[in-house]
């Protein structure tokens, strides 16, 4: 594999690892708070509450991340 | 890369059973648990699988972005595989929305399992857009 093309794909990585890697550490500090303590707190449930709440109040009115849109081909 | 593409799938798929199985409880005062009312672990469940999904569906977008010349220079069927996931992933997420709604409004066991169902096609939208980010070599 050409230097070049490692180098690329290193910094896709890079890119791509906050964006992607969020979502597994929110599983994992899911599956850690039910199966740590074995109780959910207030304030994680308020937390997960407000975030549905947000994402569902804008899918409801259309308003989606310009990156969920279909966009034209690069040429 | 292949790893975490994996690892996606398996956590989409998985979180429901997860949550639904768990013996955790709900401390009381929280959002789904108010003071003097039962604590409502499926609609938690539901909540917390669809919160998931939709992060999962949400990078795969933004990485696909992010990326997109390099992605299109190495196949173009990444991205013309999660355009045909976008409208897709934004109905799901509009239609969890319009029966949470509902479901918050009247929560009955009808509701909750349209819920459910609802959630369910928002992980299965997940896992697609999981499994079409590339994969290492």
């Amino acid at each position: 594999m050409p230097l070049a093309a490692i180098a690329g794909a290193l910094e896709m990585l890079i890119k791509a690892a906050p964006d992607i890697i969020k979502a597994v550490q929110m599983a994992r500090e899911y599956i850690s708070s039910l199966f740590g303590g074995g109780k959910i707190t207030k304030e994680q449930q308020d937390e997960l509450f407000a975030r549905v709440n947000k994402v569902a109040g804008e899918a409801l009115l259309g308003n989606l991340p310009d990156w969920w849109k279909v966009e034209p081909d690069p040429e | 890369m292949k790893n975490l593409s994996r690892l996606l799938g398996v956590i989409a798929l998985g979180c429901f059973i997860l949550f639904t199985g768990c013996k955790a409880t709900l401390q009381e005062g929280g959002a789904y648990a108010p003071i003097g009312e039962n604590a409502d672990m499926a609609f938690y469940a539901a909540d917390a699988s669809f919160d998931v999904a939709y992060a999962i569906v949400d990078g795969a977008f933004k990485f696909e972005r992010d990326n997109r010349a390099a992605l299109w220079a190495i196949d173009p069927n990444i991205k013309r595989t999660l355009d045909k996931i976008r409208p897709q992933a934004a109905e799901a997420a509009k239609r969890y929305a319009q029966l949470r709604a509902a479901y918050l409004k009247t929560p009955t066991p009808v509701a909750l399992c349209d819920l459910q169902a609802s959630m369910t096609i928002m992980q299965n939208v997940s896992a697609r857009a999981a499994a079409a980010i590339p994969k290492g070599n």
